[in-house]
């Protein structure tokens, strides 16, 4: 199981957005891991996210890979989470951050 | 990255205090790494599970900081969090994890290491003119 936790700006992302999300992730942990994945969502309040000490618009999506992934399927990982998110919320690239995390 | 969670029960810190808490927080990790501003997140949560009158500051950062200066970012951003929230500082604990720049991507782009910000903000705006 590939964990994903999203903290995303509260009414930023529409429900069906949410759940169109989460069908990439788990395409994604399919794709380069062959694995299901368990998506998490901590949605931020409105007045509680700061980004450069003003209003946050950004979303961060932290997906725990394997220890063993190359660093070349890493940097595949971050940018196909980077082009999910952008595709489908309309966002702009540089309001994503992505982690491919290992313990 | 880096990013300041900030975790608290609610109505334990006001709404009104977290604009000066997020630029404090932000002024200090600048301050301690000089990395740039615009690289740090400062979120406010109230999960179910949160201490009752305790705050819990937790940050994840680039890897490449000393323990210097993770230490003096634990101490002073709990001790500004206090301050600033009208808490006893003994209620805020406070601890990072490092993340490697290359697990992270921000922009679309692998983030810099530490001290590498410059080159990386001048190919992030090429490339952004040229797209």
């Amino acid at each position: 199981m590939i964990r994903c936790s999203c903290l995303i700006q509260a009414g930023q992302v529409a429900e069906k957005q949410q759940t169109n999300l989460e069908a990439g992730l788990t395409k994604i942990a399919q794709t380069y891991f062959s694995d299901s994945a368990e998506v998490g969502w901590t949605h931020i309040a409105k007045g509680s996210g700061f980004t450069d000490s003003k209003p946050s618009q950004s979303s961060i999506i932290s997906m725990n890979v394997p220890a063993d992934t190359a660093q070349e399927t890493r940097v595949d990982v971050l940018h196909a989470i980077c082009d999910l998110w952008s595709a489908e919320t309309g966002c702009h690239v540089d309001d994503v951050v992505a982690t491919a995390m290992s313990a | 990255m880096p990013l300041y969670l900030c975790s608290s029960p609610k109505n334990l810190i006001a709404e009104e205090r977290k604009p000066a808490i997020a630029k404090e927080l932000t002024h200090i990790h600048c301050d301690v790494t000089g990395a740039p501003s615009s690289f740090v997140h400062v979120f406010f949560v109230t999960p179910d599970e949160a201490s009752e009158g305790s705050v819990s500051l937790f940050g994840s950062i680039r890897g490449g900081r000393s323990d210097d200066q993770k230490t003096e970012i634990t101490s002073r951003m709990s001790g500004a969090v206090a301050r600033l929230a009208g808490l006893d500082p003994a209620t805020v604990s406070m601890g990072t994890v490092d993340v490697p720049a290359k697990w992270a991507m921000e922009g679309g782009d692998i983030m810099p290491e530490p001290g590498e910000e410059a080159a990386w903000f001048a190919a992030h705006a090429a490339k952004a003119a040229a797209s």
